[in-house]
């Protein structure tokens, strides 16, 4: 075990709703996460509270063996921006760019120049009337120039164009080859940042429902397509995430499969596909049907 | 089961002086803290030129009595009232972003405490001057007044200053407060400051006015005099600058 931050039984509290529920875990050394879960689901919350953002209103939490708050020795090695990150008004990108040197030891700003260059980023015009995409970028910047120990990236690809998703994407993995970090990648865009993940959180309703190896992950489930007879007989009295039919068609997405359990399944006549770190999360965070109708 | 032992431990870098980096960064955008100002009164002072410049051509008796009337000019005060405000945004933009920048918020507040008095402490200096340059040419040519003011005695240019940096201070003070207290309760917490310290204001006015003191107090003040009156302001300055503290040490970065 190596970790860089431990989380104990946090949880948060505003008002009567738990924005953060119970939730423990650890991040490891040198490890690519993935914060995943729906809008609301209590990321931003749980960052903010492992950045000393904001006060946990139960639990533990350690970064670099201390309690983040307040602790300036531990803040400093940590960068997170935030989706909705406030910017001082009469700012422009340039105001932040050389002001992020003040505060991150590890500050590059030759490597920030080549990121504002590459992403095309403006820096004389008001952060203010900057695009979506272009506040994004901002944020992206600072994160990945920051190189710090531990750094948070809260929705990186919000408003991003594809190039630039490539290209955050190819900096990223270029960059923490040669500088080993610890990265948190919190998105509801799974599908764009699942090649990138080592390892998966997802957070749902503020409680923490997955702590697993994304390579693990991936082989939990699987989904079944055959007709729909043929499905129904093999789903009887397994753990079903989510079952679909068009016609005499069905899918179904079921719990991880033994060796034998999948030649039975294609001794069945049914096609075994692969489920999508997305579609998993969807499965799982998914309002379920009864619940669907009673909004 | 102790796992505490075999957590990474802090990484042995330098550790950036957050405090200068939070100073640093209330100045990185010298439009909004210097030039913008700066334009402001460079404004307030030419309209009050004009007028001075009227009154001088238009009375019959050639201004004479002008230099009289301008020495209680309020022009002045705009900068003060100006500093208030100027604190309380300096934190309201600043606040969340530095703590993005993972600045503690007691390293951000005393960075923020000091580029206030340094601020002050500036326009103080500026005010100085001017009042001398007004004092040598007999209130700008015209007899007017801004800078030299009655309000601040006429213990010389260096006694002037030192009350002007005062003054600032307490409406800087001012400023701290409701700015600490905005950025943690937002529009609440600056709607129940006001209250307060009106009814402070009113209270002690009520006290004054009840137990029949004002000649004791005005007598208070002229004992004391200009030089002994203005350092009292340090106390409440010290007061702002606690409560300030006390109210943004568990503000949060909610937006």
């Amino acid at each position: 075990m190596n970790a860089v931050a431990r989380v104990t039984g946090v949880t948060k509290r505003y008002g009567s709703l738990n924005a953060v529920d119970d939730v423990s875990f650890e991040l490891e050394a040198g490890r690519v996460y993935g914060l995943l879960g729906r809008n609301g689901a209590g990321k931003t919350t749980l960052m903010s509270l492992l950045t000393g953002q904001d006060f946990a209103s139960e639990g533990r939490i350690e970064v670099f063996g201390r309690t983040p708050v307040e602790h300036a020795g531990v803040l400093d090695q940590l960068c997170f921006i935030r989706e909705s990150q406030r910017y001082p008004d009469d700012f422009e990108p340039r105001h932040v760019l050389r002001s992020a040197q003040w505060f991150f030891p590890n500050w590059d700003a030759e490597f920030a120049q080549q990121l504002v260059e590459e992403f095309r980023l403006p820096v004389k015009r008001k952060i203010k009337k900057l695009s979506r995409g272009q506040l994004s970028a901002v944020g992206v910047i600072v994160g990945l120039a920051s190189r710090a120990p531990l750094t948070f990236f809260d929705e990186p690809y919000l408003g991003l164009d594809a190039s630039a998703r490539q290209l955050f994407y190819d900096r990223l993995l270029a960059d923490i080859a040669q500088r080993p970090r610890t990265v948190v990648l919190s998105t509801h865009l799974i599908d764009e940042v699942a090649d990138l993940l080592e390892h998966v959180l997802v957070i749902d309703r503020g409680r923490l429902i997955v702590d697993a190896d994304a390579e693990e992950l991936r082989g939990t489930a699987a989904a079944l397509v055959g007709p729909a007879a043929a499905v129904d007989a093999f789903i009887a009295g397994r753990e079903v995430l989510h079952r679909d039919g068009i016609g005499g068609l069905a899918t179904a997405t079921v719990g991880r499969l033994t060796e034998a359990e999948r030649a039975e399944a294609a001794a069945a006549g049914l096609e075994l596909a692969p489920v999508s770190l997305q579609q998993l999360v969807v499965r799982l965070t998914g309002a379920t049907e009864s619940e669907a109708s009673n909004r | 089961m102790s796992t505490a032992a075999t957590a990474v431990a802090i990484p042995a870098t330098a550790h950036p002086n957050r405090v200068l980096a939070v100073f640093k960064l209330h100045f990185v955008n010298p439009v909004t803290v210097a030039w913008m100002p700066l334009g402001i009164y460079g404004l307030i002072f030419a309209m009050n030129w004009l007028i001075w410049l009227i009154i001088s051509v238009s009375a019959s008796d050639g201004g004479d009595g002008m230099s009289e009337g301008t020495t209680w000019s309020g022009a002045s005060m705009f900068i003060f009232v100006w500093l208030l405000v100027i604190a309380v945004q300096a934190m309201n933009r600043t606040f969340h972003f530095a703590l993005g920048f993972g600045a503690t918020r007691r390293d951000y507040y005393l960075g923020t405490l000091a580029a206030l008095v340094l601020s002050a402490a500036g326009w103080a200096i500026l005010f100085g001057i001017l009042g001398m340059i007004e004092d040598a040419t007999d209130g700008w040519g015209l007899g007017g007044h801004m800078f030299a003011s009655v309000y601040f005695g006429d213990d010389g240019p260096l006694a002037r200053t030192w009350y002007v940096f005062l003054l600032m201070l307490f409406f800087t003070a001012l400023g701290l407060v409701a700015g600490s207290l905005f950025v943690r309760w937002r529009t609440l917490g600056l709607i129940a400051f006001f209250a307060v310290f009106g009814l402070l204001v009113i209270g002690g006015i009520a006290w004054i006015a009840l137990t029949n003191s004002w000649a004791a107090v005005g007598s208070f003040f002229v004992t004391l005099g200009f030089a002994g009156s203005y350092p009292l302001l340090l106390v409440p300055i010290a007061i702002g600058a606690l409560l300030g503290y006390v109210a943004l040490r568990r503000a949060t970065a909610r937006s």
